[in-house]
């Protein structure tokens, strides 16, 4: 399905790419609401998306909640990494880049259906960055309880307290003093706002490895 | 017909790929060159004979564009695309202006023909 709120491109597409025979062009719309409208109807493999379209991102991520079964190929759109990023995280599958020839576009929409998106090397390394910057932020909300950052020490030892093990066991776990683990453990308790290690586990319910923190803990202590 | 000579001028690859295709589909319509700048076009017709230039502009400049390249190559018919490529002017010497609005493949190809029929 192909989605431009100008006729000339809408029409002019449907018809040039229907004369490939890559592509069955099912319908095409002017405008977002039209096009979510029948998106239900029509249940396309693909919605060729124009770029210029108004609020693109927004009807993107309104799309891809609708039929998240189909792709969004957001077409003839400017290689800047800022925009790429916008539509990726708005929902689009790809892109086909402005620079591209018609005969191109048929061949480039199979490769992104495919899996096979071509980008620019500024646009896959700001993808890369983005990642990271992403998996930076996730691990540190892995530290975050009740939004007190934790450094990765204290939350070994949340761990352990979690898992049972007393500062002795602790310290010897980690090979380090007992002095050192009841530092740690104070300033955890000061953290977490509670005032005996008992309540630490109740600070920590939320976190998906509480629950294995016991078996973990005493496997590593065996 | 004799084999027409178009060049594009500021438009996109797909767009000037798609108005070449809705041409060609339809009459002798060959893209010989194709520019990103005006400048670039004027010095090209300025050597060469070219029956259409489709041009791409801001609506507010279409009027200056046609006319400049009319200047330049007064037996042209001269397709100025604007909004985004909702609206079309078409335009040759001696001949009366069409201003189409959310045109579609069909009428512009239509009215591009019509000129370059009337132009012989």
């Amino acid at each position: 399905m192909i989605v431009s709120e100008t006729r000339l491109y809408r029409e002019g597409l449907a018809e040039a790419l229907a004369r490939t025979g890559a592509l069955d062009i099912c319908g095409h719309s002017d405008g977002a609401k039209a096009a979510l409208d029948a998106l239900g109807e029509l249940t396309p493999d693909v919605v060729l998306l124009d770029a210029a379209i108004g609020d693109g991102p927004g009807f993107a991520a309104a799309m891809a909640k609708t039929a998240p079964q189909t792709s969004i190929v957001v077409m003839a759109l400017t290689e800047a990494p800022s925009e790429v990023l916008r539509w990726v995280e708005a929902g689009a599958t790809g892109y086909i880049p402005r620079s591209t020839s018609l005969a191109e576009v048929a061949r480039t929409v199979l490769e992104i259906v495919d899996g096979a998106q071509n980008c620019a090397p500024r646009v896959t390394s700001a993808l890369l960055q983005r990642l990271r910057k992403l998996s930076e932020a996730a691990a540190n909300r892995s530290n975050e309880i009740n939004g007190t950052q934790l450094t990765a020490r204290e939350l070994q030892i949340a761990r352990f307290i979690a898992a049972g093990m007393s500062n002795k066991q602790i310290a010897r776990q980690l090979d380090v003093g007992l002095a050192t683990i009841k530092s740690h453990v104070h300033n955890l308790l000061g953290k977490l706002e509670v005032q005996r290690r008992g309540q630490v586990v109740g600070r920590l319910g939320t976190k998906p490895w509480v629950k294995d923190a016991g078996r973990e803990a005493m496997s590593r202590a065996n | 017909m004799t084999e027409l000579t178009a060049i594009v001028v500021t438009l996109s690859p797909i767009v000037t790929d798609l108005i070449a295709s809705l041409l060609a589909a339809r009459a002798p319509v060959a893209v010989a060159e194709r520019f990103t700048t005006r400048r670039a076009a004027e010095a090209w017709i300025s050597l060469h004979k070219a029956d259409l230039i489709i041009v791409g502009a801001a609506e507010e400049d279409t009027g200056d564009v046609i006319s400049r390249f009319l200047a330049l190559a007064p037996g042209a018919t001269v397709l100025a695309l604007s909004d985004g490529g909702r609206c079309a002017r078409v335009r040759a010497n001696n001949v009366s202006e069409r201003l189409l609005s959310d045109v579609s493949p069909d009428q512009l190809a239509d009215a591009v023909l019509a000129f370059l029929g009337s132009r012989g």
